[in-house]
């Protein structure tokens, strides 16, 4: 399941970044790496950018770049 | 012992507290420039300790050294290039784990390095505590646990980076990735160590583990490798290898294991003694990016900053008016007149006096932004218009230097250093101009009183300004497309928690901005103020003291016969007319005239004459230059502002003047080539000519074609 289908309040740990090259390697040089755990904050509407954390601190990311995350819920 | 000077950068994630330490650390005594070729801002303080000066640079904040953005490039070639001796790294104590990261890439390339946990305050109210001693054991890095914003815990710190650097050659530790990656790392390093001279200067570990993360820059500095190909085959097999074996691509492997690592000692070394209980960022938060409240509370922040900028700037604008047009005057008087007195008086201090009137508007907009950026609110304005923003290739912080280019170019074009990314930033940059600026409204005021009924004007104004705006996304767009092909950067970004600005941060700051304007930009404005001087005054004309004398008399005889006797009002009237003839004739005989009469069949088809062509290429000066020009071309003084109203009467008593001509002037006015000491900017802000060229022409160009089209389309309806 991808990062941008979880709903407010979720949480979830990190399985796998799905996209290559330098976006993939952003997000994961950011902390978002396998076994790390998070939590969906909020979520803005239309389509915006949602906003995790993860590692004690907060990161937003696009929807496009969320849904290059593979997430499970826990 | 004679002295001995060391090289000491300061490293760290942005918001990490790294400018309140370098601050603190060098004291007042610090210099600032830029790295060379680029904007990034270069800070460099210099203390002595001990027996030791030590020189201390500020790097840019950055998250990793991976050579994105131009920050990072700035910080990785610090580092390589410049060998620093020791390096401080500032971290954040609430969020480690991803503030090591960063420290272990500078420990791996082998430098000497001294951890700051700064934030300790902060972590102690999360109930984190760190066991600095053992983490700093464990990872072979000396550590520190600072506030910065209290000065607590750095005493130490140059005693720390002393020893640091005196015990440089014992036994270091390194992070290790795991069995199968150092498999490869080895193999990859046995192949660079073949080359010795090589690897003097480059760390092979270092180099080993940049090509398993595919790294191009380091592949260049590879080829004057002696085994270049056999390294390259090996780099290319090891990647494919761990790609299989992971599953995931092999910078993604490397990434993470360095995470692992690090995670693993902190997992020994930090305790969590209560769960995080209220947060008074997520409190905010709740506000400021709630989908409802969040984008008009942001409207209304940028409102009152533009209020505050422009409303608030005019005052002490006013006074440099003044100022220098009491210099100008002094000047006028001292020297004789002639050609040296109008250099003087008209392009040198008009010049300097032009571009210092906006120091009072630029010093309040970076104020503004310094608070919105220390705050951390910066961030969240980019969360609430990344979405919009993005439609059009950009990135959610380009919102900020578009608002203000309603007020002014300049201060827009320099808040575009907000972005991070380069490509982002020139695109922001490009499009700044065409946010209409304050200095064209006189220019539109002038023509919609002339040619608009009140009850229009008010919707001509906004379809002048929407026209601009929608050009200036679309452009944006197109930029993207050709210019600065890909995707805009990646939208990941942290979302700091809020703070207090500090005062003195805000300080030198703004500081550090207006003297950059003025250095960098000063130069050009003045050298282009004087070629608008020069082609406006050269070749000069003799006066034709008999001819004007002739046309004196034509007129005192004139009136004189009909009301029979000349009064004081008549001879100052008559006065003017001649001085305005005058100073028409002169400049339809000057380089600014010859060049509108060449120009004419360009801008004929805009429905605009010669005496146009000239108000537009004053125009390159200043907008509201146009104005006078425009009054000297219609005879009615160069002192006209755009509420007199014997300029209106005389423009709309011109036969070639219609409201559809005006409109399109304005237009026209709207788009083509930004006044110079925008140009000025942009050149210092892109660093490049060829942007100034690229904006002189693109801007025209879209000019002229939206004018010919809005012309002719009015003309086939009837409009003219
Ligand atoms: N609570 C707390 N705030 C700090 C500390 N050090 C710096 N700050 C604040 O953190 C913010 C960011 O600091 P700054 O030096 O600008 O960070 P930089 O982005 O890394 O240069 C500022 O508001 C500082 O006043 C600290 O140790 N504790």
């Amino acid at each position: 399941m991808n990062l941008y289908k979880l709903k407010k309040n979720d949480s979830f740990s990190i399985v796998k970044i799905t996209r290559s090259g330098e976006i993939g390697k952003r997000i994961a040089e950011m902390g978002v790496t396998k076994g790390t755990r998070g939590i969906v904050v909020r979520k803005a509407f239309l389509g915006g950018p949602i906003q995790i954390k993860i590692l004690n601190y907060d990161l937003s990311l696009r929807k496009d770049e969320a849904e290059s995350i593979d997430v499970e819920e826990v | 012992m004679a002295d001995k000077t060391i090289v000491v950068g300061i490293a760290g994630n942005p918001n990490s507290g790294k400018t309140t330490i370098f601050n603190e650390l060098t004291g007042a005594h610090h210099k600032v420039g830029n790295y060379a070729g680029v904007t990034v801002e270069k800070r460099e303080g210099i203390r002595k300790y001990k027996d030791y000066t030590i020189k201390i640079y500020d790097l840019p904040g950055t998250y990793s050294l991976t050579s994105y953005s131009l920050d990072e490039l700035v910080a990785r070639d610090f580092i390589i290039d410049e060998k620093p001796d020791v390096i401080i790294d500032v971290m954040d104590s609430t969020n480690i784990q991803r503030h090591l990261y960063l420290c272990m890439q500078i420990q791996e390339f082998g430098i000497p390095i001294v951890g700051l946990l700064n934030m300790t305050d902060e972590a102690k109210q999360h109930g984190i505590e760190i066991d600095s001693l053992a983490l700093g054991d464990l990872l072979g890095i000396p550590m520190l646990k600072t506030v910065g914003r209290k000065k607590s815990g750095l005493d130490g710190v140059f005693d720390l980076v002393l020893s640091t650097y005196e015990n440089k050659n014992k036994q270091k530790k390194c992070l290790l990735y795991g069995n199968e990656l150092e498999m490869h790392i080895d193999k990859i390093i046995n192949l660079i160590s073949k080359d010795e001279k090589f690897i003097k200067n480059y760390p092979p570990r270092w180099i080993a583990v940049k090509l398993l993360e595919k790294d191009q820059n380091v592949c260049s500095k590879l080829k004057t490798n002696e085994a270049y190909d056999q390294i390259i085959h090996q780099k290319d097999e090891s990647i494919k290898w761990i790609a299989g074996h992971f599953n995931r691509d092999s910078e993604i492997v490397v990434t993470e294991q360095r995470y692992g690592y690090i995670h693993g000692a902190v997992k020994e070394t930090l305790k969590v003694s209560l769960e995080t209980k209220f947060s008074f960022s997520e409190a905010v938060d709740k506000v400021v990016l709630n989908n409802y409240f969040g984008l008009p509370l942001f409207l209304f922040i940028m409102w009152g900053i533009f209020q505050l900028t422009f409303k608030l700037g005019e005052f002490p604008m006013s006074i440099l008016e003044l100022i220098f047009n009491q210099i100008g005057n002094f000047a006028g008087s001292i020297i004789p007149d002639g050609l040296i007195k109008s250099l003087i008086v008209d392009g040198i201090i008009g010049g300097v006096g032009g571009m210092l009137v906006f120091l009072p508007n630029i010093l309040i907009l970076f104020f503004c932004i310094s608070i919105l950026e220390d705050t951390g609110y910066m961030a969240r304005i980019a969360f609430l218009t990344d979405k919009f923003m993005h439609k059009f290739g950009l990135h959610g912080q380009s919102f900020i230097p578009f608002v203000t280019g309603f007020g002014c170019s300049i201060p827009a074009i320099m808040s575009a250093r907000t972005l991070k990314n380069e490509k982002d930033r020139l695109i922001t940059i490009l499009a700044v101009p065409f946010f209409s600026c304050g200095a064209k409204l006189p220019v539109y005021t002038l023509l919609i009183s002339a040619f608009f009924s009140e009850s229009m004007s008010g919707n001509i104004l906004f379809s002048i300004y929407m026209i601009g705006i929608l050009l200036g996304l679309f452009s944006s767009l197109l930029f993207r497309k050709v210019i600065a092909k890909g995707i805009s950067s990646p939208f990941v970004m942290e979302l700091p928690p809020y703070r207090a600005p500090a005062a003195k941060g805000i300080g030198w700051h703004m500081a550090e901005k207006c003297w950059f304007y003025v250095k960098k930009a000063g130069t050009l404005i003045v050298a282009a103020s004087i070629i608008v001087w020069f082609i406006t005054t050269f070749p000069q004309l003799k006066t034709d003291d008999a001819k004007y004398q002739k046309i004196r008399m034509d007129i005192e005889n004139k009136i004189i016969s009909e009301n029979g006797l000349l009064a004081d009002s008549d001879i100052r009237q008559i006065n003017r007319i001649i001085e305005v003839s005058q100073v028409q004739e002169a400049l339809e005989y000057s380089i600014a005239g010859k060049i509108g009469k060449i120009i004419e069949p360009v801008i004929k088809p805009l429905g605009f004459d010669w005496k146009i062509g000239v108000a537009i290429i004053t125009g390159f000066a200043a907008k509201e230059v146009v104005v006078s020009t425009l009054g000297v071309m219609y005879k009615v003084g160069s002192d006209v502002t755009e509420e007199d109203d014997s300029l209106r009467g005389a423009l709309r008593n011109d036969p070639y003047f219609n409201p559809l001509v005006a409109y399109v002037l304005m237009l026209f006015i709207l788009i083509y080539v930004p006044c110079i000491a925008t140009l000025a900017i942009i050149k210092q802000e892109l660093g490049k000519w060829r942007w100034v060229f690229f904006t002189i022409f693109y801007n025209s160009a879209v000019a002229w074609l939206v004018a010919f089209i809005v012309y002719q389309t009015g003309k086939i309806m009837g409009l003219a």
